[in-house]
């Protein structure tokens, strides 16, 4: 029955296989494989066949000091909030697949990554030969030594298949198999309840039950002496501190907690519940081995060493079988996540970094498969050559001992951002160098074992005494080689970003550059190819919701370190940072980062966690809110064009937001803002220049100003002015002072011109008078060319009396002139009866009035008497004959608006600019001085109102409507 | 309940220096000559049970 056991192995792993398949094709049972606890219970693939077989041999030498490789797990899961979350964090973030990422990714360091995965892979090795020694040897004892030859070839094989099957189906950690984790979690049960279906058929059969066992060791107190002894020896904190550190950091446990378990909430949960599930896998585990041990050392006749005894007691009760199983699970569990994740780190850290051609890159999953069986292979070759004199727990603390190397390291990234890359590899080498010599060396050849004799100090000690040295001595070297020199030396300033970036695994992540859409498929053409290159970008778009047409500088970075991240799940951090070429370490550009500053809430920045830096955040904020309502457009461009700084008065400006803008570049702005901006930015250092936009509406006038920035970021600040009401003020007050000028001039000559033409009007009068009286040989048509002097002479009277009244009215303030509250329909009487009196013509037309009785106005009253008179007269003039003229006045919240409407000939629409214009009239000549409009709208300016006109008729130009628009005159508290 | 994650946090070092002197410091307690063969046993069952109650409190909190 020699081939039972191969059968059986056959069958197990077929059916592992089918259930794992089977698992990823239901939905129901891969919601079951998602549970928490199947994390917990994966990860008990630490108990390998060491803690299956040879936990019963260690206890026999060493008592109860084999439970130390559990009991610092149990530790090491009370720790998982502290140590193992904010690792998960990390690693997810940066999407590791192994802690050989991590320390490459950390200390930016090809070397650490290949330095790490070569150590690895060659202390564990022998590791993965052990299990497969286990089923060898189990397989022969079930086969009663028969057939032996040769079967080893068989199982190793069986373990490679299985191994490159299911290794490959999960081998890309894109699919985080729940086929696999149900698979592991499913082998821990077996392995367990086998245990402890063994240790009860122990208990029952060899003691007759617990009080049976009690018995026995009140017969034989040495037994239990034995147990408790080693405890107190110094081996048991090394054993503990190891397998703390072990539960997390060997490959396959990295595999399973961080990259197995799951992103966000489901791994988060998955690791909190890891806290009780897996201890309490490992307690049940445990629990039978001290009895198993008790019962081989109760049953005559045992013919194994304590290594073999769990299948021996198997075997002699019936259950030979089904304790092979639960090897083989141990194996089988262990062979496989091993190789899954031993294989990401030799093919990230060493296959590509050193054969990194395209052709490889492109067939990353064959080049897997190859190396999961190659590793298998070199595990069985490793087993032929290795004496079997060795026992597993020899190999056992040799694989713990190299796994705490990477301590130092591992808490330098959680830990310590000031470790250095030179700092770790010294520490690392230095590490391995002990860990060879101390712990590999005696075990390969017995004329090294003066040194364990000298660490020791006695002769021939036990392997759990000599690890002990050996571990405290390795770490000691390694970890004080890494703090000695990271400490003196300066740390480049990609490592401290990274490491930055590391000790804060929440903190929001600043630093990296965005690339172009277009330029990121280059790049990924060049080394992916063309279809996996369009696969990727369109994966890394649509995670992040964005179009390839992107152009803005916060989302392209995103892209880019997706992408980034992406690859670095198929290649490593390192190797997917150089295909993409941005290295994390790499800083932001300004542009980015005032995105990001945009983009994200202000509160609690992630660099302002430093205390000298969270005091200058204040500062910071309050430059920046200075800049941002500063009352003119500024806008601060990089070299290349990326824009910076868009303050607040730029986007009224503009309509353009800073959340649109910041990160783009100056040229890609819309119409006609890209167009001005980036011709200005493009100017020489100092520049200055004006524009006139015309895009609908009025005309805007604007001033840009280039300044260029030298020191320190280089660039330009634009500043941007709107000048239009600025110029239009100006040009009013230029055309009030030539008014004003006007004004002067005049009422100048008018005075001058006044006196000598009143003494002509005198003497021309009284010329007339004494012509009136005939004598003889006087020229009969003397009277009437005297009176067309006089009559002219008044005319220019009234002319130069009317320029004094507007000159007069430029030149002196109106705050001078005495206000009074008058009612509006006095004034409105006054008006009408001058105007009668001035035009003999007013008689013939008739007037109606509507003023309400309560409007009253805040004025001058002789001025809105000229006002009124103005535009009664000029409504006589424009009227027919018969023509009613309607003056009308009503209330309008605090105004009071009068309306003087005729009938007449109107104004031509080609003269509506110029109606208020001083001297210009559409009066025939000699009727109009052009001064009466000019000085009503003067007036009424001054009294804070407005004087407008209207043509009362749309289509002609026929009939007048002015309308003055005064303040309300307030009733005077008494 | 713990509703300050800081608090959590310091509890959290507490248990694991806690169990750590446990296992370091006190096995001359539970590995004495005289304790019954169960102890180390007992002590691991103690230290499920903080797990336990962490994971479920954390969980609610």
């Amino acid at each position: 029955m020699w081939w039972l056991p191969i059968v059986g192995a056959a069958l197990y792993l077929a059916v592992l296989a089918w259930i794992s398949e089977a698992v990823e094709r239901s939905a129901s049972l891969t919601a079951l494989a998602r549970r928490p606890i199947v994390v917990g219970l994966a990860l008990g693939v630490y108990a390998t066949t060491w803690s299956f077989h040879g936990s019963v041999g260690f206890a026999a030498g060493h008592g109860y000091g084999f439970l130390a490789i559990h009991l610092g797990v149990t530790i090491s899961c009370l720790a998982i909030p502290l140590l193992w979350q904010p690792l998960a964090v990390l690693v997810r973030r940066h999407r590791l697949a192994s802690v050989a990422d991590l320390l490459a990714l950390r200390y930016q360091s090809q070397l650490a990554g290949v330095m790490v995965s070569a150590f690895l892979v060659i202390a564990l090795l022998p590791y993965l030969s052990l299990q497969l020694r286990a089923i060898v040897d189990t397989g022969a004892m079930l086969s009663r030594g028969s057939a032996a030859e040769g079967i080893e070839l068989v199982y190793a094989a069986m373990l490679c298949v299985f191994a490159a099957v299911l290794g490959v189906r999960w081998a890309d950690v894109r699919q985080r198999g729940a086929g696999l984790l149900a698979t592991l979690a499913l082998e821990s049960i077996v392995k367990m309840g086998v245990l402890l279906l063994v240790g009860a058929f122990a208990l029952v059969r060899v003691f007759g039950g617990f009080s049976g066992l009690e018995a026995w060791l009140a017969e034989h107190p040495e037994a239990l002496t034995q147990m408790f002894a080693p405890v107190r020896g110094q081996s048991w904190s090394a054993l503990c501190m190891a397998s703390f550190v072990a539960a997390f950091l060997l490959p396959r446990q990295f595999h399973v907690a961080f990259v197995l378990a799951g992103e966000g909430e489901r791994g988060a949960a998955a690791l909190r519940h890891t806290t009780w599930v897996l201890p309490l896998l490992l307690l049940l585990l445990n629990l039978p081995l001290p009895i198993l041990l008790w019962a081989g050392q109760a049953t005559p006749g045992m013919s194994t060493s304590p290594d073999m005894w769990v299948v021996e007691l198997g075997l002699r009760h019936g259950l030979g079988l089904i304790v092979f199983a639960g090897g083989l699970s141990a194996a089988s569990a262990m062979v496989l996540v091993s190789s899954i994740a031993l294989s990401g780190m030799i093919v990230n850290h060493m296959v590509l970094p050193l054969a990194g051609e395209r052709w490889l890159l492109q067939r990353l999953g064959w080049v897997r498969r190859v190396v999961i069986v190659g590793l298998v292979l070199s595990g069985f070759a490793l087993h032929l050559l290795l004496a079997h004199s060795r026992s597993l727990v020899d190999l056992g603390l040799v694989s713990f001992a190299a796994v705490a190397q990477l301590v130092p390291g591992v808490a330098g990234a959680l830990l310590w951002p000031r470790g250095t890359r030179r700092g770790f590899v010294a520490g690392l080498a230095l590490g391995i160098g002990v860990w060879i010599v101390v712990a590999v060396l005696p075990l390969v050849d017995a004329a090294f074992e003066p040194l364990v004799l000298a660490l020791v100090g006695k002769p021939s000690p036990t392997p759990a005494e000599a690890f002990a040295p050996a571990l405290w001595l390795s770490l000691l070297i390694n970890s004080g080689a890494y703090v000695l020199v990271s400490l003196t030396e300066r740390q480049r300033p990609a490592e401290a970003a990274v490491a930055a970036a590391c000790v804060r695994p929440q903190a929001v992540e600043v630093r990296g550059r965005g690339v172009q859409v277009a330029e990121l498929r280059e790049r990924l053409v060049a080394v992916l190819g063309a279809a996996r290159a369009d696969l990727e970008l369109k994966l890394a778009l649509e995670q992040l919701g964005l179009d390839e047409d992107e152009r803005r500088a916060l989302p392209l970075r995103e892209l880019t370190r997706r992408i980034e991240v992406n690859l670095a799940e198929h290649l490593g951090p390192l190797a997917a940072a150089d295909l993409i070429g941005s290295s994390a370490s790499e800083p932001s550009t300004l542009a980015a980062l005032a995105a990001e500053l945009e983009a994200r809430p202000p509160e609690n920045p992630p660099w302002t966690r430093g205390p000298q830096i969270a005091g200058l955040e204040p500062i910071r904020r309050y430059l920046a809110q200075v800049l941002a309502e500063l009352p003119v457009g500024v806008c601060a461009a990089e070299a290349d064009g990326a824009i910076v700084v868009w303050n607040v008065a730029l986007t009224r400006l503009t309509g353009l937001t800073p959340e649109q803008v910041l990160g783009d570049h100056l040229e890609h702005l819309p119409s006609p803002w890209g167009g001005l901006l980036s011709d200005m930015h493009g100017q020489e250092s100092e520049a200055q220049r004006e524009y006139t936009l015309r895009s609908g509406g009025a005309p805007r006038i604007l001033r840009v100003r280039k300044t260029a920035l030298e020191e320190g970021a280089a660039g330009a600040v634009l500043v941007v002015e709107d000048l239009t009401e600025r110029r239009a003020m100006l040009a009013e007050l230029s055309h009030r002072d030539r008014l004003r000028s006007i004004g002067r001039l005049a009422a100048g000559v008018a005075h001058e011109v006044l006196n000598p033409l009143t003494g002509i009007l005198m003497v021309a009068r009284n010329v007339s008078n004494e012509l009136h009286r005939p004598t003889a040989g006087s020229d009969p048509d003397l009277p009437a060319r005297l009176g067309t002097i006089v009559s002219e002479a008044q005319r220019i009277e009234r002319i130069v009396r009317a320029l004094l009244v507007y000159s007069r009215a430029q030149v002196q303030p109106a705050e001078v002139r005495p206000r009074q509250r008058i009612a509006l329909s006095e004034l409105v009487d006054d008006a009408v009866s001058l105007a009668r009196l001035a035009r003999a013509r007013g008689e013939s037309l008739r007037f109606e009035q509507k003023i309400d009785p309560r409007a009253c106005v805040l004025g001058e009253r002789q001025g809105l008497s000229q006002v009124l008179v103005n535009l009664l007269t000029n409504a006589i003039d424009a009227s027919p004959e018969g023509a009613t003229i309607v003056v009308s006045g009503r209330v309008s919240a605090d105004r009071v608006i009068v309306e003087v409407c005729d009938d007449g000939s109107g104004i031509p629409m080609e003269f509506a600019e110029r109606v208020f214009e001083p001297f210009f009239t559409t009066k025939d000549p000699g009727r109009g001085t052009g001064l009466g409009l000019a000085t009503s709208f003067r007036i009424v300016t001054e009294h804070g109102g407005s004087l407008t006109w209207s043509s009362r008729h749309e289509l002609e130009p026929r009939g007048c409507a002015f309308r003055v628009n005064l303040p309300m005159g307030q009733e005077q508290a008494s | 309940m713990l509703r300050d994650s800081e608090d959590r946090r310091a509890l959290d070092v507490v248990v694991v220096v806690g169990a750590a002197v446990a296992l370091v410091a006190g096995r001359v307690l539970w590995a004495h000559e005289a304790a019954p063969w169960w102890s180390p046993f007992g002590l691991w069952a103690l230290l499920v049970g903080i797990g336990a109650l962490r994971a479920f409190t954390n969980g609610d909190a």
